[in-house]
């Protein structure tokens, strides 16, 4: 195997789990998550070359998941998943019960968001990203990301009003 | 900045995201790899293609072809990969019909195509596009678009050879380029390029596309005139991927995303699923359509037999079946099943497929009836790009 082969397998092992679980919150299904990241990694490793020298492989291989992600395509797949038992994380630490009716609340209503407004809010709130670093990875622009995102909010406020406290807003937050 | 605390909002996402198992996708990944590699890029070299410059006459002649078609049987190569066609375009007029080329008699007269257009489909693309006539020895750049993998998914050439169309990836917008002069314009923004690559129409005025303002759940789909940039939503609205015309612009088909594929009215009006294609999980199934013949009577496509992977959003310009629309069964082609890469319907009803061979892939041409009229060698350079539907 040539170095080259060597680091991509570094590549994919080092961060697998990771993409993994943008996308499980994209796709709200474990093998839905598997594809989409399996799909974004084969294409990372098409250019692989490239990407290697200019060292921007993880952020080229999360551009590619949002694309696909985003597009029409897995829109009927997503929502055939709905909804469905959720295996524990294996680092609970307050109350199980509780916290497993809260990801199930909260993956029903993630999936009753557009592809689009989903990926704006897993890019802004969970992997914490700028506007721009979102607008830039989608490929829409700063403009689109914030309309997107106020769209999410208000529509999870719509669809799951009983998780209210996670939209806390900053004034009330202090 | 959004005005809401993200603090709450994160730690639940991340307990979410908690719940997706680590998986080993190494093997998965290099398999995939593996398949796009069939559309793997192949560097345009200077001693195979002319850069730029290509006048719209010097695209659209249409040349004589060879005369004596070699036998059907055995291809003088073999390795590529599969890969799209594209209609055989006629060099100035439009008008689809039964004529684009006329599809010679089965007398063993001469067949002529005209000028063919591929691109750079593979995940590191070259950005060019090319234009190749049947026939002759040498491929010709006829323009380099941004090295984009967005945009490299959409690409097409209108049937005339005048425009290339794309939309770029960071910005949704939907180009084209003037061949004749090479200039590079802004036709719309909020256009799909992933999931219904804007399809041109026989007569060149007029591109097939889905539109959205707000992401692709929103989308609609309609003609978008190319000299006024006027939309016109379609009456019924398709909720699919891929929107491909049928090569007389009587019908258009389109994969559902789920497995199926459907024809309906160019007006997206009497939607219909071909038979005996299932939803994913259930084989066969497909989710790339490659060309739709005239009045949708039959289809090329890549038809999953449930051993590959379902794959994904991203066009798959290649097809290993033709599927007789209305009983769902496989019409015979003169070429073996697992040497086929792409086939293109032409306004006539009869085909181009493209075959795979070692140093070079080949062109035949075949009637509507199954029979095998003419036959050409492709230019090596032209073994790993992919030819483009209009």
């Amino acid at each position: 195997m040539d170095a080259s082969a060597d680091e991509f397998d570094a590549f994919v092992r080092g961060r697998t789990a990771a993409l993994l679980r943008s996308a499980y919150l994209l796709t709200g299904d474990q093998y839905l998550a598997e594809d989409l990241v399996q799909s974004a990694l084969a294409r990372t490793h098409r250019a692989w070359k490239r990407l290697h020298a200019s060292g921007n492989a993880e952020a080229y291989t999360r551009k590619v998941m949002y694309h696909l992600q985003v597009s029409w395509w897995r829109r009927g797949r997503v929502a055939e998943s709905l909804p469905g038992d959720l295996p524990e994380p294996a680092t609970a630490d307050r109350d199980p019960h509780d916290r497993s009716d809260l990801r199930l609340a909260l993956r029903a209503a993630l999936l009753k968001l557009s592809n689009k407004q989903r990926a704006v809010l897993v890019l802004r709130f969970f992997e914490d990203r700028t506007e721009t670093e979102a607008a830039e990875l989608l490929g829409v622009t700063v403009g689109t990301v914030k309309s997107q995102t106020a769209k999410a909010l208000a529509r999870l406020r719509t669809v799951a009003p009983e998780l209210a406290d996670l939209y806390v807003r900053k004034e009330s937050a202090r | 900045m959004n005005d809401f605390a993200p603090g709450p909002l994160h730690d639940a996402l991340a307990d979410l995201a908690e719940t997706a198992q680590p998986v080993d996708l190494r093997d998965r990944a290099l398999r995939t790899s593996r398949r796009l590699a069939v559309r793997r890029s192949v560097t345009v070299t200077a001693a195979a293609v002319v850069l730029l410059g290509v006048t719209a006459a010097g695209v659209g002649q249409v040349l004589p072809q060879r005369t004596a078609p070699h036998t059907p049987a055995a291809s003088d190569s073999a390795t590529p990969e599969p890969q799209p066609s594209s209609p055989a375009p006629e060099p100035t007029t439009p008008e689809p019909s039964a004529s684009s080329t006329p599809a010679a008699s089965e007398s063993g007269a001469t067949v002529t195509v005209g000028p063919l257009y591929y691109g750079d489909l593979s995940p590191d693309p070259s950005g060019f596009v090319v234009s190749w006539l049947p026939g002759d020895t040498q491929s010709k750049a006829i323009a380099k678009l941004p090295v984009d993998f967005a945009v490299t998914f959409n690409v097409n050439v209108s049937p005339d050879g005048r425009w290339v169309s794309y939309v770029r990836g960071d910005t949704s917008a939907l180009h084209l380029v003037d061949v004749r002069t090479g200039r590079d314009r802004v036709l719309r923004e909020h256009v799909d390029g992933q999931c219904a690559e804007p399809a041109w129409s026989s007569d060149s005025r007029r591109l097939l596309v889905s539109v959205s303002a707000d992401g692709s759940a929103n989308a609609r789909q309609g003609l978008i005139d190319v000299t006024t940039g006027a939309f016109t939503p379609l009456a019924t609205a398709i909720q699919g991927c891929h929107l491909t015309w049928a090569a007389d612009g009587a019908a258009i088909g389109y994969a559902d995303g789920n497995g199926k594929i459907f024809v309906a009215k160019p007006d997206g009006s009497g939607q219909r699923a071909v038979p005996g294609i299932n939803n994913f999980g259930t084989p066969p199934y497909s989710g790339h359509l490659e060309s739709v013949s005239p009045q949708g009577r039959q289809i090329a496509l890549w038809l999953s037999d449930g051993t590959t992977p379902v794959g994904d959003v991203s066009r798959g310009l290649y097809s290993n079946a033709v599927i007789d629309t209305r009983t769902g069964q496989k019409v015979k082609l003169p070429v073996p099943d697992s040497r086929l890469l792409q086939a293109l319907f032409r306004g006539d009803g009869s085909m181009v497929l493209r075959v795979k061979g070692d140093q070079h892939n080949q062109l035949v041409i075949v009637s509507a009836d199954g029979a095998e009229l003419n036959r050409w060698d492709e230019p090596a350079a032209l073994k790993n790009l992919t030819m483009l539907t209009s």
